[in-house]
């Protein structure tokens, strides 16, 4: 009847000495001495069993006298800390050599009939090698895992082998499980850190290996109890055969397990894990046996690593793309808040969240809603959530919780979906954030099993048990997300540099556009000023001198010098007019439109009176169907437009009869196909029967002195006026186009804006 | 007799003018410099220009190198002495800010320097007929020598 352990024995777990319990496992018999004079300094009480002599005849005897002769000398030379089987009264024993508290412990372990006879090497081996076979490689973490638990359990024969992996806050989990039929499943069981406590693991992790071959087996004492030199019992860390503590064993036996052995899975010298086995009756695992399945826990643990690192590079590779994706360069078009709403999927995959909130741009603000995707919580609790985080320190913009409900109770509510916070702050000036949202790690996990039958009940120590574990551990997880892991918050970060890049890049080509807008107006103003004077000043000299010329030797010059004279001066003028409209263009960039409700019939009107002799010289009627409406607008620069298009349209024509024909579509209005994309209330147009514009230039007339036809045809332009209409046109936010075929007439459209841009 | 004074960095606009004014004809000599600090050593008889005689008017170009006609006409208008003499730009510059600014200065006038040929004879015969015809120009204040 062991004793029973209650919860207050069970807080103290993590003070308990239990390298220090000064006792060992019947199965075998630990004799240390010194190394010097190899007499013998502790012995087990159970020496008599194997050694034909009890403690108090053995202490202080040389060992040469209790151990058959060369024996020791055997042990020494074994490889390593390995065990060698040696002879000892008639009994195939293995034999164990360390050092501990300055004595040197052999421990000797009477070997079974199944180990006796058969050789451990090829077992072992069979095992390591299905461990590291390709095929158990090939598949992944979790394989590799599930390989592990099943080549240990054909080492050892036990009814359970279990993976269990540490996660950060050490609670455990059994990630890989390989059970005899008919044995309870713990796979998916996470248990609370305190269920294999802080000294436990530090010893697990010096001393990989243990075995407990029967829970019920009574600790067998040392003589002497305390070292002389030290006044406590001789240090047990390293001893195979060192008993274990009785909460420990009562652990065990509430969950009917008879036997017990783990070896400890280290990765960077860290404990990750271990692999529990438990077998439902005694049973000893040999020395040699348990050496193979330290080496298959090394072996695995290798791989783990390499696994490890694989996935994490992986991983990072992952996330790299996604940044890269996400701050494609394509932002021309699209504010960096666009191209993230459009990327918001990669955005959870890159922290391992359930769900993503982006509050930037247009989704910022009182008002906005932010852009919620996958499990968070309300657009209302989102901006709440938002403000208060404006008003924190966030120490390199970032916040990471896991429990966020215990920082911001708005949300302790909301674990379903909120427990875990992961808050990147994108703006310093602005309250622009990426939030990553995870709920309640105990939600995430279910564990199917139901080792909860009491196997041997006993009042006051329910807690020892699988299920209570779980119950508890689930308990200390409320309102806990998965932690973030280092590569979230690296993500995290990625991210944000990445986004401050992108803003900074779209701040930067705005700030680079806006650069070279300003270097090109200044030159255009440089040019503007230069053209008023330095350009035109030769110009007007040629003519001058050219007039003079005409008016002091006109008669004499003759037919042939005067029309030479004629065409230098025609040739000046035309330069000057391309100069006075270059300069014209140039300053339409910084023109400031006045506004006005303008009636458009009036304004066309006025054009007509101004082009009147030139539209009747030319032979061209001018239809003007219904009148035209009163739209806003900046009357002298529309006018300009009209005049431009309409002159055109009376220029282009060669066939009789000539006509142009101005018009335009009112709201509601069918619209012709060529304007079928245009929301603006009123479309207007210019339409003649003319010569046409082949598909190819309709945008190439729009370029300043882009011209399709020799100069001097159809009276002569510079090819800036509808560069300057359209530039005009666009100044109101609206768009100047043409349809048109060759031969077949043109129609120019244009629209207006709403009123002035701001 | 005091003369026009002509501001013009450009010879073929200023023979044009000369030539205009021969033919009118004006019932003032013109005088013409090229540069804005010619016009200044002229007006306050400094330099080559000691023996200058005192405008009746000053046609005044904008645009030159050096000191700019909108410097002489700053200086020339906070002159007391030289405030009276009517100064009529005559720039190639339709920029409302240059026009604006001309008269801001003090300017009596702005005349768009026109298109060569007819205009720049409507120009000048317009010239004539306002400040020969219509107009009284001021009296010298200083009495000839």
């Amino acid at each position: 009847m062991s004793p029973s352990v209650s919860d207050a024995d069970l807080s103290v777990c993590d003070r308990e000495p239990i390298h220090l319990l000064g006792g060992i496992q019947p199965r075998g018999v630990l004799v240390a001495f010194h190394q010097d004079t190899e007499a013998v300094a502790v012995v087990s009480a159970n020496a008599a069993a194997l050694l034909g002599a009890g403690p108090d005849a053995l202490l202080g005897q040389p060992l040469s006298r209790v151990l058959p002769h060369g024996l020791l000398a055997r042990v020494e030379a074994g490889a390593g800390p390995g065990p060698v089987t040696v002879e000892v009264s008639g009994q195939r024993c293995s034999a164990l050599l360390h050092d501990s508290d300055g004595l040197r412990v052999l421990e000797l372990e009477p070997l079974t009939d199944e180990d006796a006879g058969t050789s451990t090497e090829e077992t072992a081996l069979g095992a390591v090698q299905r461990l590291v076979s390709p095929l158990a490689r090939a598949k992944g973490t979790v394989a590799l895992l599930q390989h592990a638990a099943e080549a240990v359990r054909e080492v050892i024969g036990y009814d359970r082998v279990m993976v269990y992996r540490f996660h950060a806050d050490f609670h455990g989990e059994v990630v890989a499980e390989s059970v005899r039929e008919g044995v309870d499943s713990f796979l998916g069981l996470h248990f609370p850190a305190s269920d294999i406590p802080v000294q436990a693991r530090a010893l697990y992790t010096r001393h990989p290996v243990r075995l407990i071959a029967d829970v019920d087996a009574k600790v067998v004492g040392l003589v002497p109890p305390l070292l002389p030199g030290t006044q406590r019992p001789l240090d047990l860390s390293g001893a195979a055969l060192r008993s274990v503590s009785e909460i420990h064993l009562e652990y065990l036996r509430n969950m009917g397990v008879g036997a017990s052995f783990s070896v400890s899975l280290l990765k960077d010298g860290q404990l990750w894990g271990l692999m529990a086995c438990h077998h439902l009756t005694p049973r000893k695992v040999s020395a040699a046996r348990r050496q193979a399945c330290e080496v298959l826990a090394r072996l695995l643990s290798l791989q783990l690593a390499a696994e490890e690192r694989g996935l994490e590079a992986a991983a990072q590779a992952r996330r790299a793309s996604l940044l890269n994706v996400l701050v494609l360069p394509n932002l021309g078009e699209r504010s960096p808040a666009r191209a993230l709403e459009a990327q918001a999927p990669l955005l959870m995959e890159l922290t391992g969240a359930h769900g993503v909130a982006l509050v930037l741009g247009a989704s910022a603000g009182p008002d906005a809603s932010p852009l919620l995707l996958g499990s968070t919580p309300s657009a209302d609790e989102v901006r709440a959530l938002v403000a208060w985080l404006a008003e924190r320190e966030l120490p390199d913009d970032v916040l990471h919780v896991d429990r966020l409900g215990d920082v911001y109770p708005p949300l302790a509510s909301r674990a379903d979906v909120a427990a875990g916070l992961l808050a990147v702050r994108l703006d310093p000036a602005v309250p622009h954030f990426a939030l990553w949202f995870r709920p309640e790690v105990a939600r995430t996990v279910a564990w199917a099993g139901n080792p909860n039958k009491p196997v041997r009940p006993e009042p006051g120590h329910e807690r020892l048990r699988p299920r209570a574990s779980f119950d508890v551990w689930r308990e200390e997880t409320r309102g806990a997300s998965q932690p973030w892991s280092l590569q979230d918050l690296e993500a995290a970060r990625a991210l944000k540099g990445a986004l401050v890049g992108v803003v900074l890049r779209h701040a930067e080509e705005l700030a680079q556009l806006s650069r070279e807008l300003a270097r090109s107006n200044a030159e255009l103003d440089a040019f503007g000023g230069t053209v008023a004077h330095d350009l035109k000043e030769p110009l007007r000299g040629i003519l001058q001198y050219s007039s003079f010329l005409q008016e002091d030797f006109g008669p004499t010059l003759g037919e042939e010098g005067r029309a030479q004279l004629e065409s230098l001066m025609w040739l000046a003028k035309r330069t000057h007019g391309l100069l006075d409209d270059l300069f014209e263009y140039s300053r339409l960039g910084r023109l400031e439109l006045s506004w006005e409700a303008t009636d458009q019939q009036a304004l066309v009107e006025d054009v007509l009176t101004t082009l009147g002799a030139r539209l009747q010289e030319g032979r061209v009627e001018v239809r003007l169907p219904r009148r035209l409406p009163t739209v806003e607008c900046d009357a002298v620069r529309i006018r300009q437009v009209w005049a431009n298009l309409i002159s055109n349209a009376a220029k282009y024509q060669t066939a009789e009869p000539r006509w142009v024909e101005v018009g335009f579509v009112g709201p509601g209005e069918t619209r012709p196909q060529a304007a079928r994309h245009i929301s603006a209330p009123y479309l207007f147009f210019v339409r003649d029967p003319g010569i046409g514009i082949a598909p190819q230039f309709h945008e190439a007339i729009f370029e300043l002195f882009r011209r399709l036809h020799p100069a001097q045809a159809y009276g002569g332009g510079t090819g800036a006026g509808l560069a300057i209409a359209r530039r005009l046109v666009s100044l109101h936010g609206g768009a100047l186009w043409v349809d048109s075929a060759q031969g077949k007439g043109s129609t120019f459209y244009f629209t207006l804006g709403e009123g002035p841009r701001s | 007799m005091k003369p026009l004074l002509l501001v013009e960095d450009s010879d073929p606009d200023a023979e044009a003018l000369m030539r205009i004014a021969k033919r009118l004809p004006l019932p003032v000599p013109v005088v013409r410099v090229r540069d804005g600090e010619n016009a200044l050593d002229y007006l306050y008889q400094r330099g080559e220009h000691v023996a200058a005689e005192r405008p009746v008017l000053i046609l005044l170009d904008m645009h030159m190198p050096g000191i700019s006609g909108r410097d002489v006409l700053a200086q020339l208008k906070a002159d007391p002495d030289l405030r009276s003499i009517p100064v009529i730009i005559f720039s190639s510059s339709l920029d409302m800010g240059d026009v604006n600014g001309a008269y801001a200065s003090g300017a009596n006038s702005y005349l768009f320097k026109p298109e060569v040929g007819p205009q720049l004879q409507a120009t000048a015969e317009a010239l004539h007929a306002f400040w020969f015809k219509a107009a009284r120009l001021p009296e010298a204040q200083e009495s000839e020598a």
